[in-house]
C-alpha cells in the first residue's frame, strides 16, 4: 500500500543510466523529483533474483527506453539506511516507502535525500550497492 | 543559467573590459556605467577586479581580453553579439589554431548566422575531423562538445571527448527529449581542466539533470567527487583517511566555483591521487 515502509531485510532495485552505476550520480534527484525512484523486489513475490530482475526489466521497459549501457543496481534496505545514518553528521534517516503506480506495482522511493549534503548521501548510497545487472 | 541571463552577464563583462581598457568618460555613461555590475562585482564607484566577477562573467571577460589582444575586430564583433556559450572555447581555439581559420568576414546579424560562421571557422581548422557533424541548430551541444574538448591542451582531451560523446549518446538513447548534456556544465568543467592540465582522467557520468559528474576514486577511503553545475559552481564530496585513526574515514562535502576547485583539492589533500605524478 502507498506509504508503507519497506522492511529492512528486503531489497530494492534502481535503474542507473549510462555508466552511472556505482557512482553518486545514479542516486541524485532530477529537478522536480521528490524521491529517488526504485522498485521493491520482494513485493514481486518471485522465487529468484534473476526472475525479479527480469520482471523489473519488463516493467521499466514499458515506461522508459532502456539504455544499452544502463544497469539495474540492487541494494539492501537496512544496510543502506544504517550506513547513511552512521556516516552523516545529521544521522540522516532515509525512509524507503512503497509508491505503487498503476502499471508499476512495486514502484517505491528513497525519501529524504534532498539536502545540502545530497551528493554525499548519494555517494554513500552508491557504496552500498550489492550487485548490478544489465538493464536489457 | 537562462540564455538571457548569460547574455546579460556577457554584456556586463564586455562593458567592464571596455571600461578598463578605454577608460571611463570617453563614452556614454549609460554604456559603461559601473552599475552594469551588481553585488560582489561592484566596489565603490568603479569596476571590480575580474576576481570579483561571477564565474560566467569572468569567463567571458577573459575570452574577450584574449580575442582583443589578437586584434581581430570582426571576431570581436561576432563575440559581442553571439551568445556566451562557446566564447572561452573559441578564444582558446583561436590561440591554438592558425588565425586565418577564424578570420571572419563581414559581421552577420542573427544568432543563426553567427553560429554558422563560428562553426565554419572551427571546421576549416579541422576541429571536427573524425566527427560526422554538419551544422544544425539542434546539434548545438555536439559541436560545443567537440570545440570545448579540442580547445583543451590537456593530455586526456581526446579521451574526454570520446567519453562525453558516449554519455551524450546514452542520454539521448534513453531520453531523446531529456536534458542530455548541459552546455553550461561542460563549459564549467573545461574551465576547471584549464586550471590544472596535469589532472588524471576521472570517471565520468551525467546527473539526471545533464550535469557532468566527475569522480576520482582510489578506494573506499579515497574519493573526490564533483558535480559541475550550470551556474559555474561545483559541488564536491571528499572521502579521505582519518590521520588519527587508520580505520576511520573523514567525509566532507562543499560548494565552490570551478576556478577555485583546485584550491579545495589541495587543501583536502586529494591532489596526490588526482594529479599525474609524472607531470607538473
Amino acid at each position: 500500500m502507498k506509504g508503507d515502509q519497506i522492511p529492512e531485510t528486503h531489497h530494492i532495485a534502481r535503474y542507473c543510466r549510462g555508466d552511472a552505476v556505482g557512482t553518486g550520480a545514479a542516486f541524485l534527484l532530477r529537478t522536480g523529483e521528490d524521491y529517488v525512484s526504485v522498485n521493491w523486489l520482494e513485493s514481486l513475490n518471485l522465487e529468484t533474483r534473476d526472475a525479479e530482475i527480469s520482471e523489473i526489466r519488463k516493467v521499466l521497459g514499458k515506461k522508459l527506453t532502456l539504455g544499452s549501457k544502463a544497469r539495474i543496481a540492487v541494494l539492501n534496505v537496512g544496510n543502506t539506511r544504517q550506513y547513511v545514518i552512521s556516516q552523516t553528521t545529521d544521522n540522516r534517516s532515509l525512509p524507503f516507502l512503497h509508491e505503487p503506480l498503476p502499471e508499476d506495482e512495486s514502484h517505491s522511493g528513497i525519501h529524504n535525500t534532498r539536502c545540502e549534503d545530497e551528493m554525499l548521501v548519494a555517494e554513500l548510497i552508491a557504496e552500498t550497492v550489492l550487485e548490478d545487472y544489465p538493464a536489457r | 543559467m537562462p540564455q538571457e541571463a548569460k547574455l546579460e552577464a556577457y554584456r556586463k563583462a564586455f562593458a567592464a573590459q571596455r571600461f578598463i581598457s578605454e577608460g571611463a568618460g570617453d563614452e556614454d555613461e549609460d554604456t559603461y556605467s559601473p552599475n552594469w555590475f551588481t553585488g560582489a562585482a561592484t566596489t565603490g564607484g568603479g569596476i571590480a577586479s575580474p576576481a570579483a566577477m561571477s564565474g560566467v562573467e569572468r569567463r567571458i571577460y577573459n575570452a574577450i581580453r584574449r580575442v582583443k589582444a589578437r586584434s581581430q575586430p570582426n571576431l570581436l564583433l561576432v563575440l559581442k553579439t553571439h551568445s556566451a556559450l562557446y566564447l572561452d572555447s573559441l578564444a582558446n581555439l583561436y590561440e591554438l589554431m592558425p588565425a586565418e581559420h577564424f578570420a571572419i568576414g563581414p559581421a552577420t546579424t542573427t544568432n543563426e548566422d553567427l553560429s554558422t560562421t563560428l562553426w565554419l571557422g572551427a571546421n576549416n581548422a579541422g576541429i571536427f575531423n573524425d566527427f560526422d557533424l554538419a551544422w544544425d541548430a539542434s546539434s548545438e551541444i555536439d559541436y560545443a562538445l567537440v570545440i570545448s574538448c579540442r580547445s583543451l591542451t590537456w593530455r586526456y582531451a581526446d579521451q574526454l571527448l570520446s567519453r562525453l560523446k558516449d554519455l551524450l549518446d546514452c542520454a539521448r538513447e534513453e531520453s531523446p527529449d531529456g536534458p542530455g548534456l548541459s552546455k553550461e556544465s561542460l563549459a564549467s568543467f573545461c574551465d576547471f581542466v584549464r586550471t590544472v592540465s596535469f589532472l588524471i582522467l576521472p570517471e565520468l557520468a551525467l546527473t539526471p539533470d545533464g550535469n557532468i559528474y566527475a569522480r576520482w576514486k582510489v578506494d573506499r577511503r579515497r574519493l573526490f567527487s564533483t558535480q559541475f553545475l550550470p551556474n559555474g559552481d561545483v559541488r564536491f564530496v571528499v572521502f579521505k583517511p582519518n590521520e588519527m585513526h587508520e580505520d576511520r574515514v573523514v567525509r566532507l562535502s562543499g560548494l565552490t566555483t570551478a576556478d577555485a576547485l583546485m584550491q579545495e583539492i589541495k587543501s583536502q589533500g586529494a591532489a596526490e591521487w588526482m594529479l599525474d605524478p609524472h607531470e607538473g
